[in-house]
């Protein structure tokens, strides 16, 4: 469904992505991990064109865009196809809840305000905020911001939806809520590319691991294969590294 | 006090209140409102990536605010017609008040849209939406929010500032005051009385500043 060829991101001297191929399938949850630095927020990011790779080709089913020169226009439509959940949530701070998950749909689609609200109520239930339909950001826990966010991403049926920490900014408590709507949207079916820290939860619900560092995928491989039988020396030292702390 | 300067005062009151309210406050309004627009306008152009735009909005605060007001009330009034442009006192006025408020105004503006955190921006590129769209919807509610106690100010200035159009020949209530003060020779109770219309006219502005930030403070 989707596949990128040959991404390349630099900031000034620093080369932040090398290089990079990546082949998503429809119902893959692509499971991004690795050290903090190593590119991965900004290769979601260049994947929706929040940031602009300097080289690299992108396959969206049969369209094709090159990277580095994709018009206003192509980001539109590529983001019309995509969802974005931030780490920090980026609720629109002066819309309510459900607000927040039908301005998308009312200004870019050019939804009917009901069929709008129809929607949005119904993205909302879904990430188990019925009650909290008309409350602001402020008036919200980060675990409940995060949900709306979600709530936000699918209420405009997006094809594949990219996560980018989605749990980092939350206390452990909060955590799970996040994870379990995430849980419940891949048991759906919904395509996803999740950078994450939370490596369980990578292991439990992620169908294909992608190990970067550095700028560079290191190894990408299914789950059982990646966490038993990893297969580069860098992915076994990350992997020791991990079980070394969860035993301390 | 005897009973002459208080009728003095009784008499001058109305004919103080009167330009207030067909000039003062008129002027005021008028000059601000546009003033507003040209701000977003100049904030607008200040925050762009186009260099040429950047400059010349920087040039335009950098003029306005390095002259006096006066200075520029009497370039405007008193010197174009040496090139032969004329310009009525009012209209004068009103581009000069606001050129002049519009200056500050853009700055309090510019900083209030920096303080909307980026990450808002990404979330509504995200869902579709445009620059134009996010700007309008999301961004410049929240910035006119931090930016409403400063534009209240600017505001309240104006109100006074208004005063130095009495000497393009406008009749607000300054000139009016001096008109009484010609005729009655009572300069210190007459200015006093001037002064205290204006603060009456501020605190109104004030209370209602403050009554209004208290409705935003409920929503969010």
């Amino acid at each position: 469904m989707l596949k990128i060829k040959n991404l390349r991101k630099t900031f000034g001297n620093n080369t932040i992505l090398k290089s990079i191929d990546l082949d998503v399938n429809k119902k893959d949850v692509v499971m991004i991990i690795g050290p903090s630095g190593s590119g991965k927020t900004t290769l979601l990011r260049c994947i929706n064109l929040l940031a602009h790779a300097d080289s690299g080709i992108l396959n969206f089913d049969d369209e094709v865009y090159e990277l580095d020169k994709v018009t206003k226009k192509d980001s539109l439509k590529i983001r019309k196809r995509t969802g974005f959940v931030f780490q920090s949530f980026n609720l629109f701070r002066n819309k309510t809840a459900l607000q927040n998950v039908t301005e998308g749909l009312i200004v870019a689609r050019k939804m009917s305000k009901e069929k709008a609200n129809e929607i949005g109520k119904e993205s909302l239930d879904k990430v188990g905020l019925s009650q909290r339909y008309d409350y602001y950001p402020h008036e919200l826990s980060g675990g409940q911001q995060q949900r709306v966010a979600i709530a936000r991403a699918i209420a405009t049926k997006p094809e594949l939806i990219l996560f980018d920490e989605p749990t980092s900014a939350l206390d452990p408590e909060l955590t799970h809520e996040v994870l379990s709507v995430i849980q419940d949207l891949a048991a759906e079916g919904m395509t996803m590319i999740i950078v994450t820290h939370e490596m369980e939860f990578a292991k439990k619900i992620g169908t294909k691991i992608v190990f970067m560092d550095q700028g560079e995928i290191i190894e990408a491989n299914d789950v059982t294969t990646f966490f038993n039988h990893p297969k580069e020396n860098r992915t076994k030292q990350f992997l020791q590294s991990i079980n070394q702390n969860k035993t301390v | 006090m005897n009973e002459r300067l208080i009728e003095i005062l009784i008499d001058s009151f109305w004919k103080i209140v009167v330009p207030g309210l067909t000039m003062t406050i008129p002027l005021t309004i008028i000059s601000f409102s546009i003033a507003i627009l040209l701000a977003l306008f100049i904030a607008m152009m200040q925050m762009t990536n186009n260099k040429i735009l950047n400059q010349i909005a920087r040039f335009y605060v950098w003029i306005i605010r390095g002259t006096p007001l006066l200075v520029q009330l009497y370039v405007i009034f008193y010197g174009l017609p040496n090139l032969g442009i004329l310009i009525d006192p009012f209209p004068a006025a009103v581009i000069v008040f606001a050129l002049n408020t519009g200056a500050y105004d853009s700055e309090t503006i510019r900083a209030a849209i920096e303080a909307i955190p980026k990450g808002q921006l990404e979330a509504g590129y995200c869902v579709g939406m445009t620059t134009p769209q996010i700007m309008i919807r999301i961004v410049l509610p929240q910035a006119l929010r931090i930016a409403f106690p400063s534009l209240s100010n600017s505001l309240i200035s104006l109100v006074k500032d208004t005063s130095l159009a009495s000497n393009i020949t406008i009749l607000e209530m300054l000139m009016a005051t001096q008109r009484i003060i010609a005729r009655t020779y009572e300069p210190f109770a007459l200015y006093c009385e001037v002064g205290l219309i204006y603060l009456i006219i501020c605190t109104v502005l004030t209370k209602l500043q403050h009554k209004l930030e208290s409705t935003f403070k409920l929503e969010y």
